[in-house]
């Protein structure tokens, strides 16, 4: 199954193509990360696949054909939006006890006993929590229902790193105990390794990169060699990003099998997560996406600083 | 990377068709929600209905005599409460309109929690109609309670067709509750189409006040083809009804007004102390026909139901204008 699925899905505001021409299927049963700047269109997609907008071209479909924002999809699917908004005049108590009249499956008292343990009074006043307690409290509500697909956008923005931290264990002890399926966005993404398994790259309103992120690791690599003038031969190596550091160039290269040879004089290491994600996110031209519509990146480029 | 969630949400059975949140508990979220604005409208309509009829039933015994002058006159309480009611009521459907219904869907917006809430399984359709039809039904019925007791306490006091004048038809039972529901719906739909609070107020009450000045000048007495008769006095209103225009004309029937103002001679000269005292004589004397142009007493009902069934439908129409605009727009 599918969790989302579109189609030349394109959001317009005003003007602006907040999102554009995005073709993806994401399978069920993965830690997604989407990932991309500031402006590139993760909360548009987001809001897309929650059913809070309408896209303005092409289709999108969650859970294997349900229409986003459809009574199955909203049953269904547990959404956070950005900041994680709650009515903040209402006690803690109340919030949950509206959440549970709005929802058709509940699970109070799994809710009430994670709140318990994270030391949240049901008696303090939304508006009284720290944004991490927000957070927490959006999150265990989100799960209260018993979704099958939990979307967050940028569940950690606003968190100082020891929130964020115990956040963090809060969803994937969710992903666990319930099995559902994860899809967050961030854009910081230094600590994304340690969670996703499925990565999405946004920017600019268009679609980088999308895989499994074992996939996506094992088929590119940095290769680290002589900088200045030099060609690298484009039949057989397409580089993502190419960076001058003093004597030294690094590229981000991607293998068409598993051991490319290394071309004379230049070393090859793994890439990072995060050596990926950034190595995208400075070329925009680049894109690897699955299926028909992969698009061909680099060619043959000089390395020059 | 996690291996824990490679098993995730694969081989779960499909879910049954899912069923609807019941209406109960989608009211009882609305009523959390906005409870405390609730309380503050309900203690001002209640501390309206004590004063109403507190001064009501020390007045009442006085009937007609509140007008007479004397050292214990009740003529100030009568012309006090007079007054304020007469500010005081009509204020009551802005006032329901302004703080209840501006905000009940563009403060969600505003704030966000819109996302939160129609992201929920009962989803947005819903949410509205539990949230919307409870606060239009409870402001009926407060609408209807005010505008009775408002009957209650005027009736002995003033002449039988008070209740048609411009100002005050307004405030009778039925059409009462209709303004409340327009002004509420109209709130409604504007801060759903405008979703920020404060402009949708200021909308609300550029829609709203025109609208009721002209319904009490002029559309309401279209609401029939009003009947012309010849009378003696240009202040007849026969049958208890209601006279809004007098032509002193020379032809049977209405027509060109032969005094330029009310009773100034086409000469402009106006009539004596004396002349007017005896109006009636006078115009025979001079052959002028005074023709009043009313709406019958007998009428009287018909034209409340006439103006609650307009204002409720124009209600009803922009709530489900806003279902519509809900359903479509981006939260």
């Amino acid at each position: 199954m599918n969790i989302i699925e579109s189609c030349g899905l394109g959001r317009r505001f005003g003007r602006t193509w907040a999102l554009r021409d995005c073709s993806m299927a994401i399978p069920a049963g993965h830690v997604v990360a989407l990932v991309g700047p500031n402006g590139a269109g993760k909360t548009t997609l987001l809001n897309l696949a929650a059913g809070l907008l309408q896209p303005t071209s092409g289709r999108l479909t969650v859970l294997a054909g349900e229409q986003p924002g459809s009574a199955q999809a909203r049953n269904r699917i547990g959404f956070v939006a950005q900041d994680a908004k709650l009515y903040a005049h209402l006690p803690v108590g109340d919030m949950l006890r509206v959440a549970r009249n709005l929802n058709q499956t509940w699970d109070g008292d799994r809710a009430r006993a994670r709140l318990a343990d994270l030391g949240i009074p049901l008696d303090r006043k939304v508006r009284q929590l720290s944004g991490g307690q927000r957070a927490q409290l959006a999150l265990t509500i989100a799960v209260a229902k018993r979704p099958e697909v939990l979307i967050l956008d940028e569940p950690l923005a606003a968190l100082d790193p020891l929130a964020r931290h115990d956040l963090m264990s809060s969803l994937m002890a969710a992903v666990v105990e319930d099995g559902l399926s994860l899809v967050f966005s961030s854009h910081v993404v230094s600590e994304l390794e340690r969670i996703a398994d499925y990565l999405v790259v946004l920017n600019n309103g268009r679609l980088q990169l999308a895989g499994e992120v074992e996939h996506l690791l094992a088929r590119h690599k940095i290769l680290t060699g002589p900088g200045g003038e030099m060609f690298v031969d484009s039949q057989r190596i397409a580089i993502v990003h190419a960076q001058q550091a003093g004597a030294q160039a690094h590229l981000l290269v991607r293998t068409s099998a598993a051991e490319d040879p290394v071309p004379h004089g230049w070393q090859s290491q793994s890439a990072s997560l995060e050596e990926l994600v950034l190595g995208y996110l400075r070329d925009p031209g680049a894109r690897m996406l699955p299926g028909p519509a992969v698009a061909t990146a680099g060619g043959a480029r000089a390395v020059t600083p | 990377m996690t291996a824990v969630a490679t098993s995730a949400g694969r081989g779960r059975p499909a879910k049954t068709p899912t069923r609807s949140v019941r209406w109960r508990r989608l009211t009882w979220v609305a009523w959390r929600q906005h409870r405390a604005t609730l309380m503050v409208f309900v203690i001002l309509v209640g501390l309206t209905a004590i004063a109403i009829a507190l001064t009501g039933f020390v007045l009442h015994p006085a009937g007609s005599r509140v007008y007479s002058a004397g050292p214990h006159s009740l003529w100030p309480i009568y012309d006090v409460t007079d007054t304020s009611l007469r500010l005081a009521l009509p204020l009551m459907p802005m006032l329901a309109g302004l703080f209840l219904g501006a905000p009940l869907i563009a403060r969600e917006i505003e704030t966000g929690t819109a996302r939160f809430a129609w992201a929920q399984g009962a989803g947005r359709t819903r949410w509205l109609i539990a949230t919307v039809v409870p606060a239009a039904a409870l402001l009926a019925v407060i609408a209807l309670g005010l505008g009775l007791e408002f009957r209650w306490w005027m009736t002995p006091l003033l002449p039988s067709d008070w209740a048609w004048r411009p100002d005050l038809f307004s405030l009778n039972p039925l059409p009462f509750i209709g303004w409340t529901l327009l002004g509420f719906s109209l709130a409604v739909f504007l801060g759903a189409a405008i979703r920020r609070t404060v402009p949708a107020m200021a909308a609300m009450l550029a829609c709203y006040l025109p609208l009721m000045y002209l319904v009490a000048t002029t559309w309401r007495r279209a609401y029939l083809p009003p009947l012309h008769r010849a009378a003696a006095q240009p202040t007849f209103t026969p049958g208890g009804g209601y006279g809004y225009t007098t032509y002193w004309g020379n032809l049977r029937g209405p027509g060109p007004d032969i005094l330029s103002t009310a009773l100034g001679w086409p000469s402009g000269r106006l009539l004596t102390r004396s002349e007017l005292r005896h109006s009636a004589a006078w115009f025979r004397l001079h052959h002028i026909q005074v023709w009043v142009t009313y709406q019958p007493g007998g009428r009287f009902l018909l034209f409340q139901y006439i103006e609650f069934g307009w204002l409720v439908a124009l209600s009803a129409i922009l709530i489900g204008m806003t279902v519509v605009l809900i359903r479509r727009r981006a939260a």
